[in-house]
């Protein structure tokens, strides 16, 4: 007896039979054919000298500055105004109205009517050789502000978490577009078989918005996706062996289960089937390489107190030091993700007064153990340290519910990023922003601007970095992108 | 100069440049019909070439009359424009006759005129080739023609050999501003419209008199005075002005050649002076870098030459020995030299193999490998080395002296080793040595100053900067 609802269901159904399918589909069916007689499907040329399934060997398009890469991505988007970019302007017009001309015409995820201004509400120190001032919040990182160039005129085109980050990772708004890492392990390859090239490691609490997708391939091979590893419990999922599983064992299902695959391969001639047998071989010896290098207990004392970790939990801290510790082995490219920075002001301590100087010092510490511990290594010359979220912050302040805790909305205009290593200028500082730090005024610095300097210090041409796909090339900067030859050392 | 001249008249007269190749096709086409039908074979074509001839003859007026508009916009030069007027009127009178004759007298002289054309054809191939030539003057400069050709040809036709081109900037110093910089940039971004046959504007921009003397509106170079230099006034508008230049939307400078360019009037325009005797601020010498295309002072990261490629029978030994060996780019046969992440030590592996590709193995990098003292006696051989990281290994002042022949050598890293204070001494004689990393060594705090002082270009890294720690020396030096 069926239900009122599976029996609409049925009903449905029955209207859409198979004939119905084929009927419809007869152009369909014939474009999808023709499609994969002439080989859309193809999984596209490689324009790096990089091998399909393998990583090995792919060669940069000039003499690399950077062989390894760290992203950390403050997810949410901490405000500028109260890290690197003082404002005593902004000070002086505290709790005035804001001018009508800066919010005709501009969109805000929350800001709305007239908001008044919101001065800093952290204080500011010049600091350094280079003069720079910077916030109260980061006593540590005050200390290697000449190690770094701060880029103070960032602007991107979204004002949404997912979007932006995504913009931020993949160069594109959208969804489908292969992230920073994949494109950079695509050109150079990896260095070490036994680890994977591409790394991802989290921590503030929560998946970012824009999900798996800010670190995903795309179209490239699966092959180059980042792999996520983690400092709490078993580093990656899914890869030790199942209860009663030995060695021996797993060892000899992956290789009948990647004999299957290659069959396959051999029958249907998808390079996809490659990736999935690269991957069955990587993970395998993952099991071996990965909890050893992911196993910061090994650090000495000193190192744990430098970076201030917190052994067996998820922090930025133990994710800085992991970074360094899979530099050191050869890992091309490490996103870390801090997940604390939107800083709405929706209650109290949510703002970008006590509530940020908290998340600060989840990072101060651990960012600047990192740049000086990369130095003492030798390291810093070869890797290119990147810092930012994927906006910035208003300076008008947000008060949703009619009180104002010193929220901050997004903002796109302008944002604070900074690099350090590699060929990057020490104690440097890149673009202005106006009184108040609502636009850029000088040296502006667009997302593709910063993938194509990030490409360019790892020797690659960003608009040469191509891959063919559905009948056309695409590149990590579309149609954009300059590398700013100031800021290079 | 012609003024007040209705835009319209302008605007039909550039398409000039398009309807005067109709006549050369067709009228090049009813010569070739002309003699070729005499031919038995081609006898049929000979119905054909009346209609060719008229095609010809109407779109050589129509060429002229738009040519004529064309003019009334001035700035061509007077002699070449009245050859090209008086000789292209000629050949559509020429043309228009010719076809009257053959068609509406067909005897002349009692004797067929179609028959006796022949000479009347080459007259018309010969207006041709001279309208057309002095019309390719106009356009491109009288020069353009012959600017490629070998020097006996130039010479036959008074041109004087080419011009020797200034030998290849290679080092900043040794450049001219103008005659390297700066005239170069003129040329190919300002001369096409600025030279002796097209002078727009009454301006010559070819030499450096010239730019002084300037045009219609004054000067286009005063030394010293960006606000009354013309030349850089105009290139600087928004590119939308309507003053802005160069017009007609060809390229215009680069910023990097602005900044120069400014740098240059402001410095009182030398019209030659070699960088080396100039001021050059920190700021201008990336930029003059790139637009003279030398290499940013010099790219430590690789040794100044080149190597021939290394042979692949002893890369794949050394491969077999288990070094992993890549090629840094695709340009050169420098290669990188690293151990295998898989922990295989070079205790374990045969270090000569990398002998016979000495010349070519730049970087190295032995970090955690079992490195002995002997072992440094083969790797001070490999004496191209820019880069060698020997960190984390049992290495003391006895192993470091051999590294001493490594002249390129600039990126040593030595942290995680014993050496002390002895081994600075020999490293000082390393010429091209910047980046040195100590941290975890024997060397002290003095023996750094010490070497600080006597070689200020070598960066040393001691580890000293935990500052927000506690206890920094015990951190540093119990590093394990």
């Amino acid at each position: 007896m069926m239900n009122i609802v599976e029996e609409a269901i049925y009903r449905r159904a029955t209207y859409n039979s198979r004939r119905h399918f084929l009927k419809q589909c007869t152009t369909g069916l014939g474009a999808l054919a023709l499609g994969s007689l002439i080989g859309c499907n193809s999984g596209g040329r490689f324009s790096a000298g990089g091998k399909q399934a393998g990583l090995n060997f792919a060669m940069p398009h000039f003499t690399p500055k950077a062989k390894s890469v760290i992203f950390l991505h403050m997810a949410g988007g901490p405000s500028h105004l109260e890290l690197f970019d003082y404002k005593p302007e902004l000070q002086k017009l505290d709790g005035k109205d804001t001018p009508p001309s800066l919010m005709e015409g501009k969109n805000f995820a929350f800001l709305k009517g007239t908001p008044k201004l919101l001065g800093p509400r952290a204080g500011f120190h010049q600091v350094g050789g280079s003069g720079a001032m910077v916030s109260d919040y980061l006593p540590h990182f005050s200390k290697v502000i000449d190690e770094v160039t701060l880029l103070k005129a960032m602007h991107t085109d979204e004002f949404n978490h997912a979007p932006a980050q995504l913009l931020m990772q993949t160069g594109s708004a959208r969804l489908g577009k292969p992230s920073l890492g994949s494109w950079t392990v695509y050109g150079l390859g990896s260095e070490n078989d036994n680890l994977p090239g591409f790394v991802v490691l989290s921590s503030g609490g929560g998946a970012i918005s824009a999900g798996k997708s800010a670190w995903g391939s795309g179209f490239l091979p699966t092959v180059y996706q980042g792999v996520q590893c983690r400092s709490k419990g078993e580093p990656v999922l899914f890869l030790s062996n199942p209860h009663k599983i030995d060695e021996h064992l797993r060892k000899r299902s992956i290789d009948v289960i990647n004999e299957i695959n290659q069959k396959e391969y051999e029958n249907i001639g998808d390079p996809e089937i490659l990736s999935r047998v690269a991957q069955y071989e990587l993970a395998f010896k993952m099991q071996a390489t990965v909890p050893d290098v992911m196993d910061i207990q090994q650090e000495p004392a000193y190192i744990h107190e430098m970076y201030g970790t917190d052994p067996g939990a998820s922090s930025f801290a133990n994710n800085c030091l992991l970074a360094r510790r899979l530099v050191e082995k050869g890992v091309r490219f490490i996103q870390l993700y801090d997940n604390r920075w939107d800083t709405h002001g929706v209650g109290e301590g949510n703002g970008v007064g006590e509530g940020m100087r908290r998340s600060c010092e989840a990072i101060d510490k651990p960012m600047t153990a990192l740049i000086l511990d990369l130095k003492q290594r030798g390291l810093l010359e070869e890797t290119l340290v990147i810092w930012g979220g994927e906006f910035g912050r208003t300076p008008m302040m947000e008060a949703r519910t009619g009180v104002g805790y010193d929220g901050r909305d997004h903002h796109l205009e302008a944002f604070t990023m900074w690099m350090a290593g590699a060929g990057i200028k020490r104690g440097f500082s890149y673009g202005e922003t106006d009184e108040i730090g609502y636009y850029g005024v000088k040296d502006r610095m667009h997302v593709h601007d910063l993938h194509a300097t990030i490409l360019h210090q790892l020797g690659l041409d960003h608009e040469r970095l191509t891959y063919e796909f559905q009948g056309r090339n695409f590149r990590l900067t579309d149609v954009h992108g300059n590398v700013p030859q100031d800021i290079l050392a | 100069m012609l003024v007040d001249v209705p835009d319209f008249v302008l605007f039909v007269g550039r398409f000039h440049p398009l309807v005067v190749h109709l006549p050369i096709g067709f009228l090049v086409l009813a010569v070739i019909v002309a003699f070729v039908s005499k031919l038995e074979k081609f006898q049929k074509l000979e119905v054909a070439l009346d209609f060719i001839l008229l095609l010809g003859a109407i779109s050589a007026i129509l060429a002229c009359a738009l040519g004529f508009m064309l003019s009334q916009g001035g700035d061509y030069d007077p002699n070449t424009l009245f050859w090209h007027q008086w000789l292209g009127i000629g050949l559509a009178v020429v043309s228009v006759v010719l076809y009257c004759i053959r068609t509406k007298a067909p005897q002349v002289g009692g004797i067929s005129a179609k028959l006796n054309s022949s000479y009347a054809f080459v007259l018309i191939l010969v207006l041709l080739t001279f309208t057309g030539h002095y019309g390719g003057n106009l356009t491109h400069g009288s020069t353009y023609l012959l600017q490629y050709a070998p020097d006996p040809i130039r010479i036959m036709a008074g041109m004087g050999p080419k011009a020797v081109p200034r030998p290849p900037v290679t080092v900043l110093d040794s450049a001219d501003i103008f005659l390297d910089v700066i005239h170069p940039v003129i040329q190919s971004k300002c001369s096409s419209c600025h030279n002796q046959d097209k002078t727009k504007g009454q301006l010559l921009l070819t030499t450096y008199e010239n730019m002084l003397l300037g045009g219609e509106e004054g000067p286009s170079l005063v030394p010293g005075d960006l606000e009354r230099s013309l030349m850089y006034q105009r290139v600087t508008l928004p590119s939308t002005h309507g003053d802005y230049m160069p017009a007609e939307g060809k390229t215009g400078l680069t910023d990097d050649e602005l900044a120069i360019l400014e740098w240059w009037i402001t410095n009182d325009a030398p019209p030659s002076m070699q960088l080396a005797f100039m001021q050059v601020e920190i700021d201008i010498s990336p930029k003059l870098e790139r637009v003279l295309g030398v290499r940013a002072s010099f790219d430590s990261r690789l040794p100044d030459k080149e190597v021939a490629s290394a042979d692949s029978s002893l890369i794949q030994d050394a491969v077999a020995e288990g070094f992993v060996i890549k090629k840094i780019v695709p340009e050169s046969n420098f290669l990188e030299v690293r151990l295998p992440f898989t922990g295989q030590k070079l205790s374990d592996m045969e270090l000569q193999v990398l002998l016979p590709i000495k010349d070519q193995i730049v970087w190295l990098d032995f970090s955690r490998g079992q490195v002995q003292n002997a072992d440094l006696e083969v790797i001070g051989q490999l004496t191209s080395l820019t880069r060698l990281n020997l960190a984390n290994n049992e290495l003391t002042d006895e192993g470091v002296r051999h590294l001493l022949g490594i002249g390129e050598l600039n990126y040593l890293n030595l942290y995680g080793t014993q050496v002390s204070d002895a081994s600075l001494s020999v490293l000082k004689n390393l010429p091209k040595l910047r980046s040195l990393y100590l941290w975890q060594t024997e060397v002290t705090d003095a023996g750094v100053a010490a070497l600080k002082a006597e070689k200020p270009d070598i960066n040393i890294t001691l580890g000293e900067e935990f500052l927000f720690l506690p206890e920094q020396d015990s951190v540093r030096k119990n590093g394990e």
